[in-house]
């Protein structure tokens, strides 16, 4: 009843990593790998903080145990852009004026990006029916939406 | 939280084999959306957790034998945008697209739904108006299949014994003459547990405007979901009509009102549901409605 | 002064940071060997801890300390973020210590554990014994004030924590003059705050034996005394740092978790301790917003005036006083500048209840005198065939009005405007022609709702606030300020203030976002929307004075007069042509290095506002109602604000759409559920607790009528409270104009909507 040894691929870096099974996603890459963008506000999947792309697709990292990313791509927040290159969807958020508190911010983000990579232009209420699962209580979602439009209205999903 | 050991077996044999070696209180893990969270409010308490997500042949959606077979471990966003369920089985794709949120979605499994027996399990409606059975596989490989709506025994509670594992949900295949729906209404748009939800399934005869077939279940106004003949009765051999409109949301109405006579929420649900009756008869029979 | 960055839409200083993970909250710190700090809470609403065991749990490896009511100093303290008051009577209640033998909600904190990591302190809470005298407990207002219902602090009798009230003028001679008297009751429920982030903080003893303390807190300086107060030590010998927050609205302007912090960080000998609330601890154990009953009666005559109203309230407290009796003062305050009454009384009672306390929360007990109150006013509009527009400006009082009771005058109010905007915006007479008669299952209507506002506290509180400003050798300077950002923006509108006044852009004013009491001025902190109106008014005093002491600077270099002089775009210029002289950053180094000059210049300020600016505006909403689901669906809805001028458009239109949003959900959905005979939570996380997603949140239009308030800092008033306030009533009234059928209560969930709608037979 030891630890598990894991391969997981975070950000682009490959970790082999010997995890305490009791673990989740969110402990692996808050606690272990440093990773402290991705923020916890529930715990209970309720309000997608702690949005991750596994796989490339967003799940709350509160709710996966962190064995089950062995063998699986991981993208945080770290890993989309940095402070010296954005992604133009973290560029979009700053422009339109999308951040308020910015504890939802990097979950936001990320529902935001894989959106746009599987559907590049969303309607309005695609956006809102993917989006549904990150709260927000500062902005009232308005200029959120404005930066995802504005994002895909440059076709900002091809960029990478 | 006690430590625990870990299974991730990649095929359905070496699943079973686990099932087979594990010793203590043995937990299935697949998406995990409610297992993680009662492994850390401590309602479950595993010695061994095998983790069914990575096992192949519980991922596939496939057409055999007149069935439509989709495995256990397949999560919502697979089967909310997958061809073939959307095409054989209209109203389980669109309770699948409706569970909680995008995240929630790409984690949760059907198998989880069924297993978890949440009396509001927005998959089941619609699996047991499409006549669903759930096939269950114990750790020497016997196989067994029950109707989908005899998984749960009561709220959070399962009839699987504890070697026993769901691989497949089996939905009979509906000829073109077949239309499915699927409604919900919650407290709010998105992450809402349903305060009732219903599926639809009518084999309809368009060049008569006849029902000639009708399956309706009900979801969140009992402990599982379930058929109500009576008002399957209302709709089969009658033409779509709003007269035949009001008269099913009637029904349903009533099927409500017996079945949680004594829930302090009856009265209001009793009427909400007529109003979903109305959705989930104009998306039916929209063609018909505008004549 | 030429305006360049005031009124402009500048990007958040903040952003970047935020965006790209960057940006660390106090959970993001981490200290070596960090342990957990644990609360054992009780199962019970009210009950004596008769016998409490922890030796088992004392036991248990992994554990470094078990704290209980009997380990912790028996200090009655107070949590309210308000100042301090030299005079003892203006003081808040003072009714709780850090651990309680006397539980007086479920989820009271009877004791506590230290431990290496969570798991070991979550199964040493499961190993401590205690054992309960449950008593019965009281869990509405109206029980509370019973005669002879069981005490929830003893030493308060009638579970009252106040009584005081107001009469202006005489309401019952004033009845008498009134043709017609039209009486109202109405309810609100209790709602939280859902901030994103729970509320977290740890604390370690640093070398110098002080008590560092780091939490998500909105004011640092308040907290940094109440620990004191609370641990009976020293205030100097505390240290409070506030990270990033993410947000507030008022949860945080309450002090909850740091004096417990600082008594587990003592009990391990220093070594850091974190206490980080799960969802589920933080909806109940910290503060919720006041649920109020209240009851008009109002007199009018036949033209439509107003002319007296008697308030009753009933304000539910929950188990400590908090802020107690200033939300229902509070309301019954800001109300008043908005109609013209000859005479009101206010008679407001704040009961304690078996109940999770209640506190600040974005608008100060206004949300629910204004649901009240505009949903009176629609009342008796209709019950007069008027116009509930014209009713409503037929009395509205405008500048120039001073207020009998506190002194404060109007001097800015563009309420007439905001109205006439509004009603544009929405399309309102049209609108209502064609909702006439309507008969289908799905109804649409039209409705609105008017609201007055302060910015900050004066006179009740002390209204200080501190900046200061450090030239660097770049030519940039930083700003220090003990006001928080709190997700509002705060920092941003206070590097355009400094930019305004200095003539240097915005990226060259350096905010220092994070807070030590050790580092930064003296400021209360975020609340009442006073930072950029009081806060702001000390950042220009302070731009000014360091402006001042370059342009004398550069006249010792140059011989040119100071005020011959000005900046412009970072460069010195003649005033009366704007030739460039020289770089401010030349100045700047030789503030630093000129081996005779030299002296760095820095400016320290601080202001005590002692006045008030009132804000006011209206909120136009139309609904569509299903009569059979009971669903309500705001179609459109637009918040239209006079809060004088707008600093940055953006982050103000940022600020109408969250509070917007937060006030559908206090209409709609929002209300914490408790168990009607135990008092337990039913509803504690998000997924039960409604608050809007996405998808439940329409449209949201805003506008702004910016008038010139001249006692704020660049004729700016309130806004970060204000726009949570007028929705509830607007969609309230909305649904009233649909339907024929008039809401007494909030939030109109679907079942009692239909239940109501049962009641007037429209279903």
């Amino acid at each position: 009843m030891g630890k598990i040894a894991i391969k997981v691929t975070v950000n682009g870096k490959k970790y082999d990593l010997e995890i305490d099974p009791r673990l989740r996603l969110i402990d692996l890459l808050r606690d272990e790998l440093r990773l402290t963008g991705t923020k916890e506000g529930c715990g209970e999947g309720e309000c997608g903080a702690c949005t991750v792309l596994l796989n490339g697709a967003p799940v709350n990292s509160c709710l996966v145990m962190a064995f089950q990313a062995d063998g699986k791509k991981v993208l945080t927040i770290e890993g989309l852009g940095s402070e010296e290159k954005m992604h133009p969807i973290q560029e979009e958020f700053l422009k339109q004026g999308a951040v308020q508190c910015g504890y939802c911010t990097p979950g936001m983000v990320l529902s935001a990006y894989s959106l746009l990579k599987k559907n590049p232009q969303p309607a309005r209420e695609e956006i809102k029916k993917y989006l549904a699962g990150n709260l927000c209580r500062c902005t009232g979602y308005d200029k959120i939406i404005k930066a995802v439009e504005s994002a895909s209205q440059k076709g900002v999903s091809r960029d990478d | 939280m006690k430590k625990f050991t870990v299974y991730s077996p990649k095929n359905l044999d070496d699943a079973l084999r686990c099932l087979k070696t594990a010793t203590g209180q043995t937990k299935l893990l697949a998406g995990g959306t409610d297992f993680v969270i009662q492994l850390r409010e401590g309602s479950i308490t595993p010695d061994t957790v095998i983790d069914i997500s990575g096992v192949q042949e519980l991922k596939c959606i496939k057409e055999e034998d007149g069935f439509l077979k989709i495995g256990a471990a397949c999560t919502f966003t697979q089967i909310s945008e997958s061809n073939l369920v959307q095409q054989k089985a209209f109203c389980l794709a669109q309770a699948a697209s409706e569970v909680g949120s995008e995240q929630v979605r790409n984690a949760g499994t059907i198998g989880g739904n069924i297993a978890n027996a949440s009396p509001a399990a927005d998959s089941l409606p619609a699996l047991v108006a499409l006549n669903a059975e759930v096939t269950i596989v114990d750790a020497n490989g016997k196989s067994r299949s029950i109707p989908v709506e005899k998984v749960s025994a009561g709220v959070g509670k399962n009839n699987l014994v504890a070697n026993e594992i769901i691989t497949e949900i089996n939905i009979p295949l509906l000829g073109e003459d077949w239309r499915t729906a699927f409604c919900k209404l919650g407290r709010r748009k998105a992450l809402a547990i349903a305060r009732i939800n219903m599926a639809l399934v009518v084999r309809f005869d368009e060049s008569a405007g006849l029902i000639k077939d009708a399956r309706i279940a009900l979801g969140a106004v009992g402990t599982v979901a379930f058929r109500t003949q009576k008002a399957e009765g209302i709709l089969v051999g009658n033409k779509p009509s709003r007269e035949l409109m009001e008269k099913f949301a009637e029904t349903v109405s009533t099927v409500v009102e017996e079945s949680i006579p004594t829930r302090s929420s009856m009265p209001y649900k009793r009427t909400a549901v007529k109003g979903l009756a109305f959705d989930i008869f104009e998306k039916l029979f929209s063609d018909s409605l505008k004549k | 002064m030429t305006v360049n960055v005031v009124g402009k839409r500048v990007k958040r200083v903040d952003a970047v940071a935020k965006v790209t993970g960057k940006a660390k909250y106090t959970d993001d710190f981490m200290e070596r060997d960090m342990l957990v700090g644990k609360i054992l809470r009780s199962p019970y609403a009210h009950a004596i801890v008769k016998k409490i065991d922890v030796s088992k749990a004392k036991a248990l490896p992994g554990v470094e300390a078990v704290l209980t009511y009997k380990d912790v100093p028996d200090n009655k303290y107070a949590t309210a973020g308000h100042p301090y008051s030299l005079d003892p009577k203006h003081r808040d209640r003072e009714d709780r210590t850090i651990l309680t033998k006397k539980a007086r909600f479920v989820g009271d904190e009877i004791a506590a554990v230290v431990a290496t990591d969570d798991l070991t302190a979550e199964k040493a809470l499961k190993l401590i014994d205690v054992e309960y005298e449950v008593l019965e407990p009281v869990l509405t207002p109206e029980d509370a004030l019973k005669e002879n219902a069981p005490l929830i602090h003893e030493e308060y009798d009638n579970n009252i924590i106040s009584d005081f009230g107001y009469q202006i003028g005489d309401v019952e001679e004033s009845f008498k003059e009134s043709d017609y008297i039209f009486e109202d009751e109405f309810e609100t429920s209790i709602v939280q705050h859902c901030h994103l982030e729970n509320h977290i903080s740890y604390a370690y003893v640093d070398a110098d034996d002080r008590i560092v303390i780091v939490s998500s807190t909105q004011i640092p300086h308040i907290c940094r005394r109440i620990v004191g107060q609370a641990l009976g030590i020293p205030w100097g010998r505390i240290r409070v740092i506030k990270p990033y927050i993410g947000g507030g609205f008022g949860n945080k302007q309450d002090v909850c978790l740091e004096p417990l912090n600082a008594a587990l960080t003592l009990a391990v000998g220093g070594r850091p301790v974190k206490i980080d609330l799960s969802r589920e601890e933080c909806m109940i154990a910290t503060r919720t917003r006041h649920a109020f009953k209240y009851k008009f009666k109002t007199g009018v005559s036949k033209d439509g005036k107003l002319i007296a109203t008697h308030i009753t309230a009933i304000s539910n407290n929950g188990a400590y006083a908090s802020h107690g009796h200033s939300i229902a003062m509070s309301a019954g305050t800001k109300f008043r500048p908005l109609y013209s009454f000859k005479s009101i009384k206010f008679d407001p009672v704040t009961v304690y209840t078996n109940l999770p306390a209640a506190g600040a929360m974005r608008a100060y007990g206004v949300p629910q005198i204004k649901f009240a109150l505009e949903s009176h006013m629609e009342n008796i509009a209709r019950k007069l065939n008027m116009d509930p527009i014209e009713f409503r400006r037929r009395n509205l009082l405008g500048e120039g009005y001073v207020d009998p009771l506190n002194g404060n005058k109007v001097l800015s109010c563009g309420i007439h405007e905001c109205i006439a905007k509004g009603k544009e915006l929405i399309n309102w007479d049209e609108k209502k022609e064609k909702y006439k008669n309507q008969t289908g299952i799905k109804r649409r209507g039209l409705g609105m709702a008017c609201f007055s506002y302060a910015s900050g506290t004066h006179p009740v509180g002390l209204e200080l606030a501190g900046a200061r400003i450090v030239l660097n050798q770049d030519g940039s300077v930083q700003l220090q300020i003990g006001a928080t950002e709190i997700g509002q923006g705060s920092d941003t509108v206070f590097a355009q203030m400094v930019a305004e006044v200095l003539g240097i852009p915005v990226d060259m004013v350096h905010v220092v976002s994070t807070q030590d009491t050790d580092i930064s001025p003296f400021d209360t902190g975020a609340y009442a929307s006073r930072q950029t109106y009081v806060t702001g008014m000390a950042v220009k005093k302070a731009a000014l004075e360091i402006k001042e002491k370059i342009l004398n600077f550069v006249w010792g270099m140059t011989d040119i007069p100071a005020e011959a002089l000005d900046i412009e775009d970072a460069n010195i210029v003649y005033k009366h042509s704007g030739e460039v002289v020289m770089p401010l950053s030349k100045v700047a180094m030789q503030t630093y290095y000129d081996t005779v000059f030299a002296k760095p210049i820095t400016s320290d300020t601080s202001n005590n506002a002692r006045v008030n600016a009132m804000s006011f505006g209206v909120t136009f909403a139309e609904v569509e109602v299903d009569i059979k689901t009971g669903k309500i669906e705001v179609v459109e809805i637009f918040n239209v604000h006079d809060s004088g001028k707008i600093i940055n458009p953006q982050l103000a239109e940022g600020q109408v759409h969250g509070g917007v949003s937060m006030g559908i959900g206090y209409a709609l959905s929002e209300e914490m559920l408790f168990d009607e005979k135990t008092g337990k939570p039913l509803n504690n996380n998000l997924l039960d607790y409604k608050l809007p997603t996405i998808m439940d949140t329409p449209d949201i239009g805003v506008a702004f009528v910016e008038t010139h308030d001249p006692t704020g800092p660049f004729g700016n008033k309130s806004l970060g409270e204000p726009p949570a306030i007028s929705p509830a009533p607007a969609i309230r009234n909305a649904v009233l104009d649909a339907t024929g059928v008039a809401f007494d209560r909030i939030p109109m969930t679907p079942q009692r909507v239909f239940e109501k709608f049962k009641e007037a037979k429209l279903v």
